[in-house]
């Protein structure tokens, strides 16, 4: 967007400390990003519970707005003004910095996805590496959460938590190496600029191991086993309960929209779509709704697996899985 | 037809001598025997195919308990059930125990031992399974009275001596349910 | 050096170096690391306790050892209210018993109270007893199915199944008026004949739920990772679910042909032409599939007894409400679905009995669980306990 010449001029034209001009530049970003990811998050929800309901052969929230559309908004509400309950034995730093830990990463995210063509908080060079690793930092915040709440089930639930996300991040960063093979770049407005072709038609491999491991990323059923309410009662925010909860609740939910996203960037051709240029944000949205609309068909339909047949998956399938799916590329590169 | 269920050869002369199977009205197939043959009569029972323990409960009798067991045989060809019929002074309510037979009447005798105050002998974990551990008493017997449960108006709970004292298996069991907590 | 020597020693030795350890422990440099198991404590309050299940759970990383089951929380000694009521006013206390089918365990107690003061009941009111006795053997198998894929986390399936509960609950709205526990089935007959035109609701209800049950079958139990979740886990021999004393679907996984319907038959039942559905492998997976099958075959018998149902009376003639049957004693039982549910009635010529002893075959299911899930992963633990369906209010009447 700006580039820091022109910000330079700015500040000496109007004589505003570069500093402060940078700091109220970032605030204001970070607040409409913040407001993108709480909108993008009410969206997800209503459309997760409608989606359910209709899987279940019933109507989902009805009562509060339009069909139900003002249901998350009161329940928002009535979570903010729940009791704050802390655990009588918890770590009282580590408790309470857990939701925060845990939210900011997933968050960060959206800092590198270009939404249009240009559209973009900051285009990095190494913007894929930028958007695989800061996220996973999020499984700090669910550690924290599983030790602070001193809670056997909270710990049961945040080492399964660790483990699996360590293991599904391998296959998940090997996977889309194909993709900078092809385009030849880590930068993802210029990824998103070399799907003339959709990736997912390229990379059919690497989209298979890539989807399934962002399930198990995000902790979507059929790898949901971090908080099992079967097993676990809820995982690692067993203890957790109103606004601390609802930050756990948020990032699930912006972790579920920055990996729908990202998958859109990577393998549907991002802003492609037809018409003209300015609706390419639209496209945008549209194909990352449909990404989580089918991450939701699968959480509804299928059963979860146990963690012996989850960490199989993830280092006996998968990762062969997207290492052949390196190695075709790389054949197929060389013989073009 | 009665006699014929049990005089198999296998049967080993295990059966005591007094003990016929009789089709007792609304039981069906019952064997009387002495407490001090039960464990005769239901090895020689297991041996002869009866190879299910379904229940045993007590019946509860000024004077003495009766003891009904169930069991029944999935290996014979005219698929029957047997119910055994015993007694046990209330002085002295101990009688052998099936576990070793069968593994199902692990909590079977648990149950009646917590609600009748049988004792088991030869039960590997005999304790209380429907009440708590400290209880006083035992609640299916007809003198059974839970008084000392009673609290006054005042608010000072009144204990009464309690008739029924725990047993001695009891207090020593209690013990395990202490290192649990 | 003997074996047995050897053997001696160098459990000397580890006991040394034990000691040695717990020396360390209180100095300061102590670098040791020790691991020792956790103990989890399941329920009473968790999301699948099956009611108010409370167990010890020694789990060495995500695998259970040692599983020390604890029960009582939901006894109101049932057995003890007995003594103390009259035989009509018991039967409402038997639905409090096996909340999930409640009509079965009106008919067992009403089955041994009839065997103790020797009452015919009129034919009609034995097909009624069949054919809702059946259904709820389906709506029960239902409620099973449903639970069991929500703990593998199907969360779909359960309100499929609920749904077509739902419809067999209202069936038991228009015969009784209660939608869970029904008072239906009384001493000597059924409380009120069928309303009119509920026969062909039925029959129309049943004809539905086969076609669907094919589609479940399919969704539910021939799904990839449902299969790979139960197949395998836990499985338990005949021998071992005879020693444990099993009954119901529990048993017939293993292999035994053991249905009271069949062995000791009462009602109409020797009439109605049904299979025992028996499978052999006696895993989780096969405990949940016979379950389905159960459902179909007591299809095939609804339908029959809705052909053969004669017309005439629906309670015995000359049964007074304050009942008096002769000093004596009476063992009734039937098939539950959950396995063989029943009394044994001692009267002391009173209007109240003398003794009443429940036999749950949730109580008797229940206590393989250790022997059936040790050594298995946490998460299967708790699929074991659902295929093993108890419900907590017989289980602790």
């Amino acid at each position: 967007m700006l580039t820091s010449t022109q910000l330079l001029e700015f500040s000496n034209n109007s004589g505003i400390p570069i500093w402060a001009l940078d700091a109220s530049i970032a605030a204001v970003l970070g607040v409409i990003l913040f407001a993108i990811c709480g909108l993008g998050v009410i969206v997800n929800v209503y459309l997760l519970r409608k989606t359910m309901a209709d899987f279940q052969l019933r109507y989902g929230p009805m009562h509060v707005g339009w069909h139900g559309s003002l249901q998350l908004i009161a329940d928002t509400i009535k979570l903010l003004s729940k009791e704050d309950i802390f655990p009588k034995n918890a770590d009282p730093w580590i408790f309470r910095l857990a939701p925060v830990v845990a939210f900011i990463p997933t968050y960060l995210g959206f800092l590198v996805l270009p939404i249009g063509k240009g559209i973009v908080i900051q285009d990095l060079n190494v913007g894929l590496l930028y958007v695989l690793a800061i996220p996973a930092i999020s499984v700090a915040g669910i550690i924290m959460a599983g030790f602070g709440s001193y809670n056997k089930y909270a710990v049961l639930g945040s080492l399964r938590s660790a483990a699996q996300m360590v293991s599904y991040e391998v296959p998940r960063a090997l996977s889309v190496i194909g993709i900078v093979m092809i385009a030849g770049s880590a930068k993802l407005s210029s990824i998103v600029g070399a799907q003339s072709i959709w990736y997912l038609l390229l990379q059919p491999i690497g989209f298979i191991v890539f989807l399934v491991s962002t399930l198990a990323e995000i902790n979507s059923t059929p790898f949901d086993l971090p908080e099992t309410e079967s097993e676990l009662i809820q995982g690692y925010h067993t203890e957790y309960s109103g606004m601390r909860w609802a930050f756990f609740f948020f990032a699930e939910y912006v972790a579920l929209l920055a990996a729908a996203a990202l998958t859109t960037v990577l393998f549907l051709g991002g802003w492609h779509g037809p018409g003209p240029e300015f609706l390419g944000p639209i496209w945008f949205l549209i194909k990352t709704f449909a990404t989580i609309w089918v991450i939701m068909w699968i959480r509804w339909t299928l059963p979860r697996f146990r963690i012996d047949q989850v960490m199989d998956l993830g280092w006996k399938v998968l990762l062969p899985l997207a290492l052949i799916n390196i190695l075709i590329t790389g054949i197929v590169m060389m013989i073009l | 037809m009665s006699d014929e269920i049990i005089l198999s050869e296998q049967n080993n002369g295990n059966m005591p001598e007094k003990g016929t199977i009789v089709d007792e009205k609304g039981l069906g197939y019952t064997l009387t025997v002495d407490r001090k043959d039960l464990l005769k009569a239901a090895i020689g029972l297991k041996a002869a195919g009866f190879d299910l323990f379904l229940f045993v409960s007590g019946v509860d009798y000024p004077d003495r308990i009766k003891l009904v067991y169930r069991i029944y045989s999935t290996k014979r060809r005219n698929k029957v059930g047997v119910i055994i019929k015993t007694e046990v002074p209330k002085s002295d309510p101990v009688i052998d125990s099936l576990v070793p037979l069968w593994s199902a009447a692990n909590w079977h005798e648990r149950e009646t031992y917590d609600l009748f105050g049988v004792i088991f002998k030869g039960h590997p974990d005999l304790r209380r399974i429907f009440m708590p551990q400290d209880w006083i008493g035992h609640p299916l017997r007809k003198d059974y009275s839970d008084d000392h449960m009673l609290v006054m108006d005042d608010g000072i709970k009144e204990k009464p001596a309690a008739k029924d004292e725990p047993t001695a298996v009891h207090k020593e069991n209690t013990g395990r349910s202490d290192k649990n907590e | 050096m003997s074996k047995l020597e050897e053997m001696k020693t160098s459990k000397e030795k580890l006991d040394e170096l034990e000691k040695e350890f717990e020396l360390d422990e209180t100095t300061e440099n102590n670098r040791g690391i020790r691991t020792e198991e956790l103990t989890i404590h399941f329920g009473p309050q968790h999301p699948s306790a099956h009611g108010v299940f409370h167990a010890i759970f020694h789990v060495d990383g995500e695998i259970v050892t040692k599983i020390e089951p604890d029960i009582g929380y939901l006894h109101r000694c049932f057995e003890k209210i007995a003594e103390n009521r009259t035989y009509a006013q018991f039967v409402p206390y038997t639905d409090r018993m096996d909340y999930v089918a409640s009509m079965t365990n009106n008919w067992a107690y009403c089955l041994a109270v009839e065997k103790l003061a020797d009452i015919e009941v009129p034919e009609r009111a034995e097909y009624i007893r069949v054919i809702v006795g059946e259904l709820q053997r389906i709506a029960s198998h239902l409620v099973f199915l449903s639970t069991a894929g929500l703990e593998a986390g199907a969360i779909t399936p359960f309100v499929y199944f609920f749904d077509d509960r739902e419809e067999i609950l209202s069936l038991y709205e228009k015969v009784c008026g209660a939608r869970l526990t029904y008072n239906y089935i009384k001493i000597g007959g059924v409380r009120a004949d069928l309303p009119d035109g509920w026969l062909d609701e039925t029959l129309a209800f049943v004809t539905k739920l086969k076609e669907k049950m094919y589609d479940y079958d399919r969704l539910l139990l021939g799904n990839y990772i449902f299969k790979k979740r139960f197949i395998g886990v836990a499985p338990f021999s005949a021998e071992q679910a005879l020693d444990w004393g099993l009954t119901g679907p529990p048993l017939r996984s293993t292999g035994v042909a053991y249905d009271v319907r069949k062995v000791d038959p009462y009602s109409v039942y020797p009439r109605l032409d049904f299979d025992v559905v028996v499978r052999f492998k006696g895993d989780n997976y096969d405990r949940a599939y016979i379950r389905s099958d159960e459902i179909k075959q007591s299809i095939r018998i609804i339908e029959q007894a809705i052909e053969q149902i004669p017309e005439g009376p629906v309670i015995a003639k000359g049964v007074p409400n304050l009942l008096t049957p002769p000093v004596g004693e009476a063992y009734g039982h039937i098939e539950s679905p959950r396995g063989d549910l029943g009394y044994y009635i001692v009267s002391d010529g009173t209007p109240k009995p003398y003794q009443v002893k429940i036999q749950g075959p949730s109580f008797g299911n229940l206590q393989a669980l250790p022997a059936m899930s040790e050594g298995t992963y946490f998460g299967d633990v708790i699929l074991t306990l659902g295929t093993l369906d108890p419900v907590f209010g017989e289980v602790d009447r």
